[in-house]
């Protein structure tokens, strides 16, 4: 039987061998019954709807993954930091043609006022650029101005209710004022509230909350100055023991001490 | 399918093969249109090749077989979307060496042989008479350590190569089957299929003259 000389024997022939390696025919009916089980569970198989979903959208966009999940990061967070709209600065200002009227008008009128003055001297140059400023309001950037503007227009027409002047250009300045505050209203409330929120100090929250030591240390105070200066006549003894208490308080081993000080009431209580 | 790979195909199919193709591709087509049962042809004609390719890269029988039936599932889970562009049992083995290469990657450390006997017919009968005068006991011994050593040279490869030798020289692949089922060029398979045969050449000495 053996025909193949040993010599000739080469390494495909050795991996020949290989595809003799196989299973029983038993194995065959085992192999389909298990498929057949594995193919009924894979069609009585709900495939989540999302995994469909992203099918459908790669088989007609054209955009590349990562594209599209770069885009959607990118609304995402666009959609996050965005600001949020300040109340009256949403809307730019939709009548250029009113509004260096108005400015140049109260400008004139009003030159006392410092704020006219700073106004005078942005918008109006020289008296040759009163028509180029007309016809070309907007020579500054409109969010620096818009603040001034609004303070000025509010505080201008507050005045000029106020004193009834009768000076033509007041009275141009009212009439534009008013065309404006028909024409815009939110307009005119947004500058008027901007005017204001300017004219306010501005204050940090923090500093006007109150820590609970200080609250405590007030407290503190109090009682124990009605307490120690209650007997006392003198103002000068007054003064001192007042002094002293203040400075006692003040110590900072009072935070050792603030677990042995009670306070109820008008009463003070110490633990040794 | 490039043009240049679509040629390259056409030229290199025999007729037989491409009569076999247009034959899955019409059964494949049965299947699309919702006869389920015509599936089963399919699994009929590949389910020994397809097992004898994943038997030989795994070298274990139970994880061949299950690797088989996962593929067969995903090839029938994936079938509308098997569009013809190339032939349906490139597919096949493509989803079938994919799913392999996964398993083998994620199992790495642990190498447990589980081996088929060897058929003693034809010319694999011839093949181990050459090799041994033996008979009897002391043959099916023989056949058996060479059969390990066979099997533990070809684990020495790396996934790639062993696939390579695999479809080749056990499957009968051409190489540009191969290409296609491994998604590289004809010059890589070439390529890994000579250093492989390298690297088993030295393993297997012993054996060969």
């Amino acid at each position: 039987m053996s025909q193949l000389p040993p010599d000739k024997i080469a390494l495909e022939d050795l991996l020949r061998l290989k595809r003799a390696e196989r299973p029983p025919a038993e194995f065959w009916a085992q192999f389909d019954r298990e498929l057949h089980a594995k193919q009924l569970a894979a069609l009585l198989e709900k495939k989540p709807w999302w995994i469909s979903a992203i099918r459908r959208v790669a088989r007609f966009s054209c955009l590349p993954l990562g594209a599209g999940a770069a885009l959607a990061l990118a609304f995402v967070t666009v959609r996050e930091y965005s600001l949020p709209p300040v109340a009256g600065a949403a809307r730019p200002v939709e009548s250029p043609a009113v509004q260096p009227r108005v400015l140049i008008a109260a400008a004139a009128s009003l030159p006392q006022s410092p704020a006219a003055q700073t106004l005078k001297a942005r918008s109006m140059p020289s008296s040759a650029a009163v028509s180029a400023v007309a016809v070309a309001p907007v020579a500054v950037p409109a969010a620096s101005t818009t603040p001034e503007i609004s303070s000025t227009i509010s505080w201008l027409a507050d005045a000029l209710q106020a004193n009834g002047t009768t000076i033509s250009s007041a009275r141009s300045f009212v009439a534009n004022f008013a065309t404006v505050r028909m024409a815009d209203p939110v307009l005119t409330a947004g500058l008027a509230s901007v005017g204001n929120s300017r004219a306010r100090p501005a204050a940090d929250p923090l500093t006007q909350v109150s820590s609970p030591g200080e609250i405590r240390h007030a407290r503190l105070l109090a009682a124990l100055t009605d307490t120690r200066l209650s007997n006392i006549v003198e103002p000068a003894s007054v003064a001192r023991t007042h002094e002293r208490i203040v400075n006692r308080l003040a110590n900072e081993g009072l935070a050792d001490d603030i677990s042995r000080l009670g306070v109820e009431g008008t009463q003070v209580s110490f633990k040794f | 399918m490039d043009v240049s790979k679509a040629l390259t195909k056409t030229l290199v199919a025999s007729p037989e093969r491409q009569r076999e193709a247009d034959a899955d591709w019409t059964v494949v087509q049965q299947v699309q249109a919702g006869d389920v049962a015509a599936f089963d042809r399919l699994i009929l004609k590949y389910r020994e090749r397809l097992y004898s390719v994943i038997y030989n890269m795994t070298a274990n029988r139970e994880d061949a077989s299950d690797l088989a039936q996962e593929a067969f599932i995903k090839a029938f889970q994936s079938i509308n979307r098997f569009q013809g562009q190339s032939t349906f049992f490139t597919w096949l083995y493509r989803i079938a060496v994919n799913s392999t290469v996964t398993h083998l990657r994620k199992n790495r450390l642990r190498t447990f042989f589980s081996l088929e006997k060897i058929t003693e017919e034809g010319k694999t009968s011839e093949i181990l008479s050459a090799l041994t005068d033996q008979s009897g006991a002391e043959r099916g011994a023989f056949v058996k350590e060479l059969q390990e050593k066979l099997n533990e040279a070809l684990q020495k490869l790396s996934i790639n190569h062993r696939t390579v030798v695999t479809l080749f020289e056990i499957d009968g692949l051409n190489h540009t089957e191969i290409a296609e089922v491994m998604n590289c060029s004809v010059g890589t398979v070439r390529s890994r299929l000579h250093y492989a045969k390298q690297l088993l050449q030295a393993e297997l000495h012993s054996y060969l003259p």
